[in-house]
């Protein structure tokens, strides 16, 4: 069964409402359900964001939606169709408010976007020591594990609760719509109209697509 | 059970059975076909192994460190291996030299968690004296009647041609890093990667060309609409040569649908001239993927060009479990069914020692 991924949290509802668009007649989402009959023959699975790409990529789904700042981190291998324009957030570097840390050896700095990070720093030329958090690197310097965060920042609501400040944005973050590399190439029109792109002029289903002239060319 | 990657270790009778199968009708088929089998060696010097694989597979390489013997690599791949032994063996072939090959690669997996995996791969090269395209079609035309003989259910052969986005690649002015990120977007086809790359370091008429490319996905009508363009960069005349090959396979294997892959970039840095690929629905991976690859043999001390593909034993076994062809059970060892006849043009193997 053709099956895309979805990212649980913020950008789910969206998905969502971007799926209906497409055609597609949706069930409520319950609690601690995993799997969606979307009709037409699809599903749709419900995962944790850095999981979206593994799953793709393997061909456990065919298709995904997940935010750039996952496909930045993970670099997975699979083809990256649209940006979707929902889900938009920032990649943002945050600390505690005033203190400027540089000059004080290594920057210590908490993430759960480490390979992101370190080459947004080894790109400004500053030192630093990059410490991967799995879950709340807010705490990282209030605990004074780290000086600065990177981190998703969307309201800045989690950041202003914890007494940090966003110093810099980074990235902007949206959801992309990504690919098995097997899959896009038995896609249905429908996703190719989705990605904004022009599928094969066979549909998928037809003779040879590479126009063989009957005499010599 | 196989694994859909098709691993071919820890395999239990029923899906050995089933891999030897595959393997035997492919070596058998490719041995009518004029192509002898080698075993090129499990157990590299990991520096060979690393001169001779493309730079992604590099990263894929698992290494030993044996004392008093120097640092050894399982292979990855089996051209490296060939290349290696037909250096080796052959001075100046007197004709193309017909090679295929059977047996496990071994790859450190990407990311965390495991140590390796192997593969059951299959394939055939053919070396020529001098590089060149000469072969490709005879090669082209192997893998996809491989593919039938094999009755895959609606396989699709995509063709690619590093010479059709080769020469725009080399004449955009970026610097190193920019390249390899454009090398990136354009693995991933990612279109808003590619202008944030123009936005970046600046667009150039070559970056709006590989955008339109980009964009026109497998349509042949929209990359001849780029004709001038292409003519202007000397690359009409590859265009022409995919056609040409086209219709060698439209010939040869009608059942087989073909598609094209404009801006395919993966191991650019390796391949040199057409690229192909096969895909069949529901499995994750290519089965098949090969191509012209004119730089190894002169990195080894050897004039020589060189053609070939592999395949994926374990996918094609995964394929043909979830969608059986319509032999009889005991296919393809005593049916008294014959592989399909092989091009004409395709004669005994010469020039090996």
């Amino acid at each position: 069964m053709p099956r895309i991924a979805l990212t649980k949290g913020r950008i789910l509802e969206p998905a969502l409402a971007w799926l209906r668009e497409r055609g597609f007649r949706l069930p409520e989402v319950e609690a601690r359900s995993l799997l969606l009959p979307l009709g037409d023959g699809w599903e749709a699975v419900l995962l944790k964001g850095p999981d979206v790409p593994v799953f793709v990529q393997n061909g456990a789904a065919d298709l995904g939606i997940v935010g750039s700042d996952i496909l930045e981190e993970e670099a997975p291998d699979v083809y990256d169709l649209k940006a979707l324009g929902f889900g938009r957030c920032r990649l943002s570097l945050a600390g505690p408010p005033g203190r400027d840390p540089r000059g004080e050896g290594p920057l210590r700095v908490a993430t759960k976007y480490p390979r992101t990070a370190e080459r947004i720093f080894r790109e400004s030329g500053e030192w630093v020591r990059i410490f991967r958090l799995r879950s709340s690197a807010e705490l990282a310097p209030l605990l004074g594990l780290s000086d600065l965060i990177v981190d998703v920042v969307d309201t800045g609501r989690t950041l202003r609760e914890n007494g940090l400040v966003e110093k810099m944005t980074l990235r902007p973050v949206e959801a992309h719509l990504v690919a098995n590399r097997s899959s896009y190439r038995f896609l249905e029109d429908r996703w190719w109209e989705a990605a904004g792109r022009r599928g094969p002029e066979d549909g998928g289903s037809g003779p040879s697509c590479i126009r063989v002239p009957a005499g010599p060319s | 059970m196989i694994a859909a990657r098709g691993m071919s270790a820890g395999l239990w009778m029923e899906p050995t059975r089933r891999l030897r199968e595959v393997e035997r009708a492919l070596l058998r088929f490719w041995g009518e076909g004029g192509y002898s089998e080698v075993v090129p060696p499990l157990l590299v010097p990991e520096a060979a192994a690393r001169r001779g694989s493309p730079e992604a597979l590099d990263a894929r390489i698992l290494s030993i460190r044996s004392e008093g013997v120097g640092d050894l690599a399982l292979r990855a791949d089996f051209t490296s291996g060939v290349a290696w032994m037909v250096s080796r063996r052959v001075e100046r072939p007197e004709g193309p030299l017909r090679l295929c090959y059977s047996g496990p690669v071994v790859r450190r997996p990407l990311g965390e968690g495991s140590v390796g995996f192997e593969i059951l791969q299959a394939g055939c090269e053919r070396v020529s004296g001098s590089p060149g395209p000469e072969g490709d079609g005879e090669v082209l035309v192997l893998a996809a009647e491989s593919l039938l003989t094999l009755e895959l259910k609606a396989p699709v052969l995509e063709l690619g041609h590093w010479r059709l986005v080769g020469p725009l690649l080399d004449a955009i002015p970026w610097p190193p890093e920019g390249r390899e990120a454009l090398v990136r977007a354009l693995n991933r086809k990612s279109r808003k990667a590619l202008a944030e790359l123009e936005d970046r370091y600046g667009g150039a008429a070559e970056t709006r060309m590989l955008g339109r490319l980009l964009h026109a996905g497998h349509r042949p009508s929209d990359v001849e609409a780029l004709r001038s363009d292409l003519s202007a960069l000397g690359a009409w005349e590859v265009w022409e040569e995919m056609r040409e090959r086209a219709r060698e396979l439209a010939t040869a294997a009608p059942e087989l649908r073909l598609r094209l892959d404009p801006v395919d970039v993966r191991h650019w840095d390796y391949y040199t001239g057409l690229t192909f690929k096969a895909f069949c629905k529901g499995h994750p991976y290519a089965l098949l993927s090969g191509g012209r690859y004119d730089g190894l043999y002169p990195s080894l001390g050897r004039p020589f060009g060189a053609v070939g593909f592999a395949l994926d034993v374990g996918g094609v076994c995964a394929v043909r479990e979830k969608a059986p062809p319509n032999r009889p059970a005991d296919w393809p060892a005593g049916t008294g069914e014959e592989p399909r006849p092989t091009a004409e043009w395709r004669g005994p193997c010469p020039g090996s020692r």
